[in-house]
């Protein structure tokens, strides 16, 4: 999406950038809210504040009480003597982000949590979200572009109720402009931060191997030809120069990894959520990105059935040459494990009846009917089912 | 240019270059998909600039408190309108299956304006002589109301037609779905 006046404001209040590291020794100051009205700051928290509201009432928070906890728990840790005034939220929306608001508001996406492959990787995230809010690089920025008159042309688009407020914020994500010293700046103290608390540093850097590969496989020509840049963050440091400088970070650190990077563990916490998150992916039709996301997932073991499942998914929307067998081999191998979330059933129904496969058709609808016995669309399966079994 | 226009029409809610039309009473035929309607009460037609749908929105009382969406998709377009060329958005495809025409409608009304769409109550129906199908939608708006919704959709040779009813869940959904079902059973799709 092009950046636009519409956004300008939502540059200057989401710090979302990723891997970016603070000084933790200024939290103290962060909770002073007893600032002049008229000021930039004042201006950003009132903002701010509208914003959460806003994204607090939307349909894409997440409820799950086990997974905020777990998520919240972890931010508790890295936020340390500032963590009472951080308030973390997850979001579902299919964008690998996470941000946080100069009041302390924070947002950490379903794209975000689905990508990461342990709990070391989403500790980076948090640390660097939790190093923006205390350095004030909003307010920073706000007071920069204050001075050079940039910052004109809000246009409130929460009060509007025009578009998706998630939207909004993800885009507006995009257009993050913070100065590419505070971000190295920020990468490298999140980093020590790592370090600290036990967790493996090399993971830094991994997030940024997997966003570039992923990148580089996207079907969307605007994100591929930005693949050595962060897909997300227009004008932060490049992805390979962060992951150099992070891997050279983690390389030349003495802090010893006390804590093991354990994918398996990481990937039951988020499991519940795999089905409905890989699915909202596909809205972006991003086929290229998707498969790689899907390939890699599955490299890194389980859930065969749900990730073959959404392989399928894609080719079946996707509908390129030879899709259709692909998106065939990719249900058969879905339909061999227990984890199959039941639509495969229906969309193995569908794909035989448009073959003209009624038997086939009919035995798959009837298995998805026996596995979805209360599914929204049942009376609309069994009509497909009679009508497969009248028509010659 | 279109976010902008849609902006500034909600932000200056006098001062539009666009107006909104009162549809007549009685028979309408919606010209971009040729769908005819029968109306008994008063509905406005909302300009094109100020919905991001393709074909025609009706509304009561503003399209955050009711809309009612009559379109045809023709082969290879799209029911809403495409304010990021970079993405690939929902595509009608001719001949696609009840459960692919039921994803692509969903799909594509998640891009405007609402956030979360639950369908139930997937069934059959014969409209127009068509065979189509009928659902009802619950969700929220991007605002964070609750929104409820019914749609009605047929293929015929003129693409994918359909007529989409989309409130919000307190008050509005239920005192204008018995009217809504009285325009339902007026329309006439083109063949």
């Amino acid at each position: 999406m092009k950046s636009s006046k519409t956004y300008a404001f939502f540059k200057l209040l989401c710090s979302c950038m990723l891997l970016s590291g603070s000084s933790f020794a200024l939290a103290d100051e962060i909770v002073d809210r007893d600032f002049d009205k008229k000021s930039v700051e004042a201006g950003l928290w009132h903002q701010s504040d509208q914003i959460e509201q806003k994204l607090n009432m939307s349909a894409a928070r997440i409820k799950d009480p086990n997974l905020n906890s777990y998520i919240n728990n972890l931010n508790k840790i890295i936020a340390g003597n500032h963590a009472e005034h951080i308030r973390l939220s997850l979001l579902k929306a299919p964008v690998f982000n996470a941000g946080i608001l100069p009041n302390g508001a924070m947002f950490v996406n379903s794209g975000l949590m689905l990508r990461v492959e342990n709990e070391a990787q989403l500790a980076c995230v948090l640390a660097h979200e939790n190093a923006h809010y205390l350095n004030k690089h909003s307010l920073q920025r706000a007071e920069e572009a204050s001075k050079s008159n940039q910052a004109h042309a809000f246009v409130s688009i929460t009060t509007l109720g025009f578009g998706s407020i998630v939207s909004a914020f993800i885009a507006a994500s995009e257009f993050s402009n913070f100065s590419k010293a505070n971000e190295k700046e920020s990468d490298i103290e999140s980093i020590i931060l790592m370090g600290e608390l036990g967790y493996d540093q090399t993971q830094c850097a991994q997030v940024w191997a997997n966003i570039i590969d992923e990148s580089l496989a996207s079907s969307n020509k605007k994100v591929k030809k930005r693949g050595v840049k962060s897909p997300i963050f227009g004008s932060h440091p490049s992805s390979p120069d962060r992951e150099e400088y992070l891997l050279e970070q983690a390389k030349s650190s003495n802090a010893k990894a006390l804590i093991a990077n354990d994918n398996v563990a990481y990937r039951k916490i988020i499991r519940p959520h795999l089905v409905e998150w890989l699915e909202a992916e596909l809205t972006h039709r991003d086929y290229g990105s998707m498969l790689h996301l899907i390939d890699r997932l599955e490299k890194l073991g389980g859930d065969e059935g749900v990730l073959n499942f959404a392989r399928g998914r894609v080719y079946e929307t996707r509908k390129s040459d030879g899709d259709k067998e692909r998106m065939d081999a990719a249900y058969l191998v879905a339909s061999n494990y227990d984890d199959t979330p039941a639509g495969l059933w229906r969309s193995v129904g569908d794909m035989h009846a448009r073959a003209n496969e009624k038997e086939k058709a009919i035995a798959a609808f009837e298995q998805y009917l026996i596995k979805a016995p209360q599914a929204p669309d049942k009376d609309l399966i069994k009509f497909m089912i009679t009508d497969l079994r009248g028509t010659p | 240019m279109k976010k902008i226009i849609l902006i500034c029409s909600a932000l200056s809610l006098s001062a539009c270059a666009t107006t909104m039309t009162a549809a007549p009473l009685g028979a309408n035929s919606f010209n971009k998909s040729a769908t005819t309607v029968s109306l008994t009460q008063g509905w406005t037609s909302v300009p094109d600039a100020l919905h991001l749908a393709t074909g025609t929105v009706l509304t009561k009382d503003g399209m955050s408190l009711n809309r009612l969406h009559i379109l045809t998709v023709a082969e290879d377009k799209t029911m809403v309108d495409k304010l990021d060329k970079s993405s690939e958005y929902p595509i009608f495809t001719a001949g696609m299956s009840k459960i692919q025409q039921i994803d692509f409608v969903k799909s594509s009304l998640l891009r405007t304006g609402i956030d979360e769409i639950n369908t139930a109550n997937v069934t059959p129906a014969q409209v127009s002589g068509l065979s189509g199908v009928t659902f009802d939608m619950d969700g929220k708006y991007s605002s964070g109301l609750n929104m409820k919704g019914r749609v009605t959709m047929a293929e015929s040779s003129a693409g994918l037609n359909v007529i989409a009813f989309i409130a919000p869940k307190e008050y509005y959904y239920d005192r204008d779905i018995g009217e809504v079902n009285n325009i339902i059973e007026t329309l006439q799709f083109p063949q």
